[in-house]
């Protein structure tokens, strides 16, 4: 066999593998319909005391974060680069459209402390 | 002075952290069962097509070239190395007399991103970038001697020491590692050694070994199909070139070995499996300690399976040389997965934290500036997860097939029998397979949280 046709070979068959993940994910997708997801998060001595350290979305969702802390901070949330004030005993909500895909950290801005993590699946 | 000194101290002083990653943040999601699982069986079936159909025992490595003229080679040079002296003088001013912060000061930017990413990538694309234009060795090259020491015995020992340090800086030091005063008396220090050892050695001896840059950049300029130089532009066949490359040193192949090591572990260790291990060796060791020995693991792990699989390649030829002779011989076929790993790992950080030096050059002192107009660019840049992914694997899967292709060409050039060159290759090729599976594997694993 000429090793131009074996480069060929190797081609098609990285191409139909390619194509076999490309479909296999778009299949999965396809009920996916944007939604709102809704995360209620409570800070106390700069840790995350309840409510999910991994919160999920898919990309187009609504994502509402509710937070409270025990005392004042500022709840960022990276990549999306958006974030609320956080008084004593005070409910703040942080409401964004999910548009950007990726893994962002949730962090307390003042006493750089990672909490949580917003993963957005495509 | 007294303050720098007074603040480098302090700074030394603060405890390492084992989680955070020495700079820049990667938004990347974990890549999903059916991208690694794809990757891996790409990887089996195109490696089992080249063992049973690939040859050729030709080992004439044609290339074609572009001349220069003489002035606009020596003209292309001069503006190379000036450009790139510029731009680490200006990053070390940067550190000493800037922002003292981290992503608010030009020179954790370049060092982190420009120069341990995007000059290695640029070399893949262009070559030889470095070896015209390295500004270290144009400062060195003003007081000291391009000779070579023909005594020299240490192999790329030095290079590998500064290879482990700078890693060490990375994933141990990360206190230290993107602080912007530290980072520019780290690149002094460096340009020191490097002059003390090209006075005593020769600038051509000590560059070639010591200067860890170099190595690592000529390594992945060998993946070039273009070879640049100040004669002109040679287009070649990089797989042969690779292909019929010798090295004498096997500190040569512990350094290939360590970068896919280090690489490896750097995308492990911030995995929630790790997490999940470390807090239940926590009874035991220390967390830093912990991670400490794991990524001694790595790297005497991965060089054990390398020389496994030279061992067994031997057994299988029943060959009559040492066994160094066949981990050295093969070194070269091991640099595409190598650059493939880190590629797929790190072009993220390339893209969205590289692009913060983009306002950082018009005010690169924090003073207010505006010299290039892009001092208030917005420049946040999200890549697509998907895009992110796709990349990743293609990356993979690329580098498996062009080291899994230059090995068979080694093979065919150093075994007279056809059906040695292609049984001596099966170790080899399952440990390919291997490094490629695992590699994506951990990409896919899910992160732990900081």
């Amino acid at each position: 066999m000429t090793n131009k046709l074996i480069a060929i070979l190797a081609g098609v068959i990285v191409l139909l593998g390619i194509g076999f993940v490309y479909f296999s994910e778009s299949s999965s997708r396809e009920d996916a319909r944007p939604t709102t997801r809704e995360f209620d998060l409570k800070v106390a001595n700069k840790k995350l005391v309840e409510g999910p350290e991994l919160l999920s979305a898919r990309k187009g969702d609504l994502v509402i974060i509710r937070a409270t802390a025990d005392e004042a901070e500022e709840l960022h949330l990276h990549g999306y680069d958006r974030s609320v004030d956080l008084e004593p005993g005070v409910e703040a909500e942080l409401r964004l459209s999910a548009n950007a895909t990726g893994r962002f950290l949730i962090e307390l801005e003042h006493s750089k402390t990672e909490i949580a993590a917003l993963e957005v699946m495509p | 002075m007294i303050r720098a000194v007074l603040f480098t101290c302090a700074a030394w002083m603060l405890p390492a952290q084992t989680l955070a990653h020495a700079f820049g943040s990667q938004y990347t999601l974990p890549l999903p069962v059916s991208f690694y699982a794809t990757g891996g069986v790409l990887a089996f079936l195109i490696s089992v097509l080249f063992l049973s159909f690939l040859g050729s025992r030709d080992a004439r490595a044609p290339s074609k070239t572009l001349s220069f003229s003489p002035w606009c080679g020596r003209y292309l040079s001069l503006f190379l190395r000036g450009f790139f002296l510029f731009v680490l003088l200006l990053g070390v001013s940067a550190g000493i007399f800037g922002e003292q912060s981290t992503y608010g000061n030009l020179l954790p930017v370049l060092f982190w991103i420009g120069l341990v990413l995007a000059i290695p990538y640029l070399s893949i694309i262009i070559g030889e970038l470095w070896k015209v234009a390295n500004p270290f060795r144009t400062i060195v090259s003003l007081f000291t001697p391009e000779k070579t020491d023909s005594t020299w015995r240490y192999g790329y020992l030095p290079a590998l020491i500064g290879y482990i340090l700078l890693i060490v800086l990375e994933l141990f030091l990360t206190n230290i590692s993107a602080v912007p005063l530290i980072l520019a008396e780290i690149l002094i220090l460096y340009t020191l050694m490097l002059a003390a050892g090209s006075f005593v050695y020769g600038r051509a001896t000590w560059f070639r070994f010591a200067d860890l840059f170099s190595l690592f950049f000529r390594l992945a300029s060998m993946l070039s199909p273009l070879s640049l130089s100040r004669r002109g532009v040679a287009l070649r066949s990089p797989a042969k070139h690779l292909a019929l490359r010798k090295t004498k040193y096997l500190t040569l192949s512990t350094f290939v070995i360590f970068g896919l090591a280090a690489t490896a572990y750097d995308g492990f260790r911030e995995s929630a499996l790790m997490a999940e291990f470390a807090t239940r060796a926590m009874p035991f060791l220390d967390p830093l300690a912990f991670h400490v020995m794991i990524f001694f693991l790595f790297s005497f792990g991965f060089f054990a399976l390398f020389a496994a699989a030279q061992y067994s390649m031997k057994k299988i030829v029943r060959g009559t040389r040492p066994l160094s002779w066949y981990l050295k011989r093969f070194t070269f076929s091991l640099v595409p997965i190598l650059l493939a790993y880190h590629f797929a790992h790190y072009f993220p950080l390339l893209i969205t934290t590289g692009a913060l030096a983009v306002p950082m050059f018009s005010d690169p002192f924090n003073l207010g500036w505006n010299l290039l107009g892009t001092a208030h660019l917005d420049t946040a840049v999200l890549l697509s997860a998907e895009i992110v992914w796709y990349v990743q694997l293609a990356t993979i899967v690329l580098g498996h097939i062009f080291a899994a292709y230059v090995a068979h060409l080694v093979s065919l050039m150093e075994f007279k029998s056809r059906k040695h060159a292609i049984l001596s290759q099966i170790p080899l090729t399952l440990l390919m397979v291997f490094f490629t599976a695992f590699g994506l594997w951990i990409l896919g694993q899910p992160f732990a949280l900081a």
